[in-house]
């Protein structure tokens, strides 16, 4: 560990710490320090820039709440994130998930495709964007949050089996979402 | 096939690990001014907590220092009621000798005359009582025991002012076939002509209780505001009641959940409920009343075209256990109910006819079934019934506080009350179409304070009991939810019918 990153830390533990006495500038400057990657992983986790800005809202607010419950024993990024996420998955529940059924509505073919594009992360975003709210969930839950199927059902209250459906049909739809917009990038050159 | 899958996952997870991008500003401005309105809230529910243990601690300080004044009213009582003759303070050779000082339980009082009767023969012992409680109690209190005690028995009663030592004899007069009480007749005997025996007392004048009530009041100072009070006194009332009640509740929300509150606006509606329970009060004066007690209530909501999630785990599919199992969940306002029910309940699930099947254990791999075509072997995994009927109650121990204060103080009485109830949730009772289920609500906040508010009418109907009846309105001061964007506050409306008993 350098000394730059020892000092970073502290940094961080101090502004910690001001949050935790519910300093006003200390929850602006932490607000600061995680702003873009918190909005980052909302931008993954909501359809739209609205929800997102909504989830990041509400997220430092709890996180901000829940500030005294953080003992310094791991890494604050881990813990933020972990609000942040808890947050998108609770907006999920209370806005979407009575859809329910309606997201097998959606249908999308299970090509073999190579993934051979470079594409822009904002252009991927937005195509997990446009998935529907159940796919979207668990897909980041799962290849981008690293959670396991059982993890994931109990967060969702849904079933392993349900989940490993729903992953497989958001792979499925990303999988021809990023092949078409290859080949139309193709095309165009 | 899977590998390339794994492929994708790996595609995203790489390129958007370090996904970033600004926020707008006005992120930053929501969340200070919701974090400046939270902070106002959490001052406003730490005041609550605040009032409501100031009004506990002062009702017990209130019970606490009537129950002493009651206690030391009832040992002047019994200071009064066996003291035939007078033990304090200077008077003693005035009436007996030294030696009756403590008057043993079952000495015999030489019978007077006129018609007052001696001491029955079996009287309590003295319990001697400390100096400055007699002063204290040596005032317009003493003088109305004292009476009150005269009226119920039929032998002399004698009460000392230590201001002067002198005595007063307060004394029934009974006719004379020594049966029947008359109304009270009051002998003052100033201490120096207080006679050794009872029998000089045949030679004493018989004034009306008016003029020893002068008297009475002269001899020990009494101020006209001490006797007005005297007069106006102290009740305790011990009672129950209960009531029928309308329960819903508002929500207050951000414009982000605006939709979303519309939604629960228009799917619940309020639920007839109850409370009940027993109560307690002490009246100061004529007109203000505390009210404490104990009562359980339910409060509730119902909603239509719930849309209830069954989860079945298919265990037979995953470890070759035969047994499945069924979870629901349904969010409605309040947050998500989760519960469980079992294949016994019969209960039909509308199906689409797409079903989504897992047919590999373990695997991620899914196909589209026709319902008809689906083997029977095979758990369905997941089904919405969107058209249940929810029903959802709150128990809760509820200990209030309320103050009442008269407006019409005649035979029939009429008050305004209000004050505050602390809440205590103690259970909650699930219905699904009419069907009692074994489920909770997430996060609900346990503790709540209420503001209640009502119109009090009071009838005696005989003797010492009256019938109570009290339109009360009761409102949630804190939200008994704990999601993010909108707060969820229950209220009812209810008439309270009770009883009360005047002791």
């Amino acid at each position: 560990m350098s000394l730059h990153h020892v000092y970073l830390v502290d940094q961080l533990h101090k502004v910690v710490r001001g949050c935790q006495e519910n300093d006003p500038l200390a929850q602006r400057e932490l607000y600061d320090m995680f702003k873009v990657k918190m909005y980052g992983i909302c931008l993954r986790y909501a359809g739209n820039r609205d929800d997102a800005q909504d989830i990041l809202q509400d997220g430092f607010i709890k996180v901000f709440e829940k500030i005294q419950q953080f003992g310094f024993k791991g890494a604050f990024e881990g813990w933020i994130r972990k609000v942040m996420v808890n947050t998108a998955l609770e907006r999920y529940r209370l806005h979407y998930k009575q859809v329910g059924i309606d997201e097998m509505k959606e249908t999308g073919n299970q090509d073999d495709g190579q993934i051979i594009a470079d594409i822009d992360a904002a252009e991927l975003v937005r195509m997990i964007g446009e998935l529907s709210h159940q796919y979207r969930v668990v897909f980041n839950l799962y290849a981008l949050e690293g959670y396991s199927h059982k993890e994931i059902g109990e967060m969702l209250q849904i079933s392993e089996g349900t989940s490993k459906s729903n992953l497989s049909r958001a792979r499925a739809i990303l999988q021809e979402k990023v092949n078409k917009y290859y080949l139309k990038s193709v095309q165009t050159y | 096939m899977d590998a390339n899958r794994e492929n994708i996952d790996r595609y995203f997870s790489k390129k958007l690990s370090g996904f970033q991008q600004d926020p707008p500003e006005e992120v930053w401005d929501n969340i200070a001014l919701k974090l400046h309105e939270r902070k106002k809230k959490k001052a406003l529910l730490l005041f609550f907590r605040i009032a409501a243990g100031m009004a506990i601690v002062t009702a017990i300080g209130i019970a606490y220092y009537l129950g002493n004044n009651s206690n030391d009213s009832k040992h002047l009582k019994g200071v009064a009621q066996h003291q035939p003759v007078n033990t304090t303070g200077r008077t003693d050779s005035a009436v007996g000798s030294p030696s009756d000082r403590h008057t043993p339980a079952n000495e015999t009082v030489q019978p007077a005359p006129d018609g007052i009767q001696p001491v029955p023969e079996k009287v309590t012992p003295l319990t001697p009582v400390p100096a400055e409680k007699q002063v204290i109690l040596s005032n317009a209190d003493a003088y109305h025991n004292a009476r009150e005690n005269a009226l119920k028995t039929d032998y002399p009663v004698v009460v000392t002012n230590h201001a002067t030592g002198d005595n007063v004899l307060l004394a029934t007069a009974v006719e004379n076939n020594g049966l029947t009480p008359l109304p009270v007749k009051l002998v003052f005997v100033p201490s120096a002509r207080v006679p050794h025996t009872f029998d000089r007392m045949a030679n004493m004048r018989t004034i009306t209780p008016e003029e020893a009530e002068a008297l009475l009041l002269a001899q020990y100072n009494i101020p006209a505001e001490a006797e007005k009070s005297a007069d106006i006194g102290r009740t305790w009332s011990f009672g129950t009641e209960m009531a029928p009640l309308y329960s819903y509740r508002s929500i207050q929300s951000d414009k982000s959940y605006a939709a979303v509150v519309d939604e629960f606006n228009e799917y619940e509606s309020g639920v007839m409920a109850y409370a009940g329970g027993v109560k307690i009060a002490v009246t100061s004066g004529k007109r203000l009343t505390i009210q404490s007690g104990m009562y359980y209530s339910r409060y509730g909501q119902h909603k239509t075209s719930a849309e209830t999630q069954y989860n079945t785990y298919a265990a037979s599919i995953f470890d070759g256990n035969n047994e499945s199992e069924k979870s629901i969940s349904v969010i409605n306002s309040t947050g998500v109910i989760k519960g469980e029910i079992t294949d016994q309940t019969g209960r039909k699930v509308s199906l689409n006819n797409q079903l989504e099947l897992n047919t590999v254990a373990g695997d991620a791999d899914s196909r589209y079934y026709s319902y008809l075509n689906a083997p029977s072997a095979i758990k369905v995994e997941s089904e919405v019934e969107s058209n249940t009927t929810l029903d959802q109650y709150f128990e809760y121990v509820e200990l209030p506080l309320l103050l009442k204060y008269k407006i019409i103080d005649r035979r029939f009485d009429f008050c305004f009350s209000g004050g505050l109830v602390t809440n205590i949730l103690v259970g909650t009772k699930i219905y699904l179409d009419n069907d009692a289920i074994d489920a909770v609500t997430d996060d609900i906040t346990t503790v709540n304070y209420l503001g209640s508010f009502g119109l009090g009418f009071e009838y005696p109907v005989y003797k010492r009991f009256a019938f109570t009846l009290e339109p009360r309105f009761r409102y949630y001061f804190n939200p008994i939810d704990k999601n993010a964007g909108y707060n969820v506050h229950p209220y009812s409306f209810g008439i309270f019918a009770g009883f009360n008993y005047l002791f």
